[in-house]
């Protein structure tokens, strides 16, 4: 997915993931997309090196929370309101997509997306996502 | 008040030797002169209480005129037809920032009016004032006005013409639609970005089968070539990467111009996070971590 983003060697990445994550109902392309932005993002606010702590957890038993953390510049109040709007960018690279799309198909899920940061220290973003209820119906097809 | 006296002839005249002696009809003249005038004073007095209701109507009038000019959002202004303010509710001045006292009497464009359109305003308005008529008589213009403070703001402006005392007087409806403006303004940059919304997302859509096509040459060329040298190495490896990188714009373009509900299948988030970060396109690492 994210190619170029060769996650450099100066970001540590750790990863804790709940081994007892319940499944749910989601499109994975889109999901990869979310999670793939988000990590993106993280890489590229911290050109000179950082952590990037990747956590799952079941939040309730209805609810799948993934956070991502990072240890980069941080985005400002003024930004935090625009960050999801389409072809805001504070970046050299890109056309302002990214976060609008991870929004839209969180969205799409029946999930939301919220966003803590600190100018200096860093951003976190935590995507909440629904457990489904038994009965939900599954495509079959892969 | 005047009224005149039928002429009573005969009433009575004077004899040679100063006696008075009444005429034979005067009687009964005077009497119907008398009934006459009854007439005359009770028609009056009927006019009179008329007068007084006509008055009292046109006070009434004025007043409904009055409170309504005052509680418009509008600002309802009169020229004279020298073209000067005579009348400037409470809307024009909320709106133009001069009060009554500052605007009565002004000429009103050299007042309200931005300096380019002056002329224009000069010469629409010596036709008005001898044939109640001009280019914005009976229109709805918009046109940009000057607030006291100098700063210009549209404003959506009808005038009509009304004759006062055989002279051609204007009266101007006027409101503020800075708002409007930029409502306007916001709805035609959205429109335009709909467009250019489809228009990214038809491009994106078209590019992503060459695309694929490039992608697929170069998983051939990195088979074919078994041990290539190493700038070739790096190049290929930079179509690899920057193959990825317009693949994920393209998915983000179209992922907002042309969403897609999700598919639904049964997945586990931790094995979707362990694709994104640790699968071999993301990480290329040499060393583990």
């Amino acid at each position: 997915m994210l190619s170029r983003n060769t996650i450099p060697e100066k970001i540590r990445v750790v990863i804790q993931l709940d081994k007892a994550l319940p499944n749910i109902v989601a499109d994975p392309d889109q999901l990869s997309q979310v999670f793939g932005n988000i990590v993106l993002n993280a890489v590229q606010a911290m050109p000179e090196g950082g952590d990037l702590v990747i956590k799952s957890k079941l939040e309730s038993p209805k609810l799948v929370a993934v956070s991502l953390k990072d240890t980069g510049k941080g985005i400002s109040k003024e930004n935090l309101r625009k960050l999801f709007e389409p072809l805001f960018i504070t970046k050299a690279k890109g056309i302002g997509l990214g976060l609008t799309v991870t929004k839209t198909f969180v969205e799409a899920h029946g999930g939301t997306i919220e966003v803590e940061s600190k100018v200096g220290k860093g951003s976190t973003f935590i995507i909440k996502l629904p457990v489904p209820s038994l009965h939900t119906s599954i495509d079959s097809s892969p | 008040m005047h009224i005149a006296l039928n002429p009573i002839k005969k009433i009575m005249f004077m004899n040679n030797s100063g006696k008075m002696t009444e005429s034979k009809n005067t009687k009964e003249q005077l009497f119907k002169e008398i009934a006459r005038l009854r007439k005359k004073i009770a028609s009056l007095e009927k006019s009179e209480t008329e007068h007084m209701q006509m008055e009292e109507e046109l006070r009434e009038s004025e007043e409904k005129f009055r409170s309504m000019t005052a509680s418009a959002k509008d600002a309802v202004i009169m020229l004279d037809n020298e073209g000067n303010i005579f009348y400037w509710n409470k809307a024009a001045k909320k709106i133009f920032g001069y009060s009554a006292r500052e605007a009565l009497g002004k000429e009103c464009h050299i007042l309200l009016a931005a300096n380019r359109f002056h002329d224009d305003y000069q010469k629409g308005f010596s036709q008005f004032k001898k044939f109640g008529k001009g280019p914005v008589i009976g229109k709805t213009l918009e046109l940009v006005a000057v607030k006291r403070d100098g700063t210009e703001f549209p404003i959506e402006l009808s005038v009509s013409a009304v004759k006062l005392k055989g002279k051609w007087n204007a009266i101007g409806i006027l409101r503020d639609i800075t708002m409007r403006k930029e409502m306007e303004k916001k709805l035609m940059r959205q429109e335009k970005l709909a467009i250019l919304g489809q228009l990214a997302g038809g491009v994106g859509h078209e590019l992503r089968n060459p695309l694929g096509a490039i992608k697929n040459a170069v998983y051939f060329l990195n088979m074919a070539l078994e041990k290539p040298e190493p700038d070739v190495k790096e190049t290929l490896e930079i179509l690899k990467t920057e193959v990825l990188t317009s693949e994920r714009i393209i998915s983000s373009i179209l992922g907002i111009a042309r969403p897609k509900p999700p598919t639904r299948h049964k997945i586990n988030v931790n094995e979707v996070i362990d694709e994104v970060c640790c699968h071999e396109t993301l990480y290329q690492r040499k060393s583990g971590w």
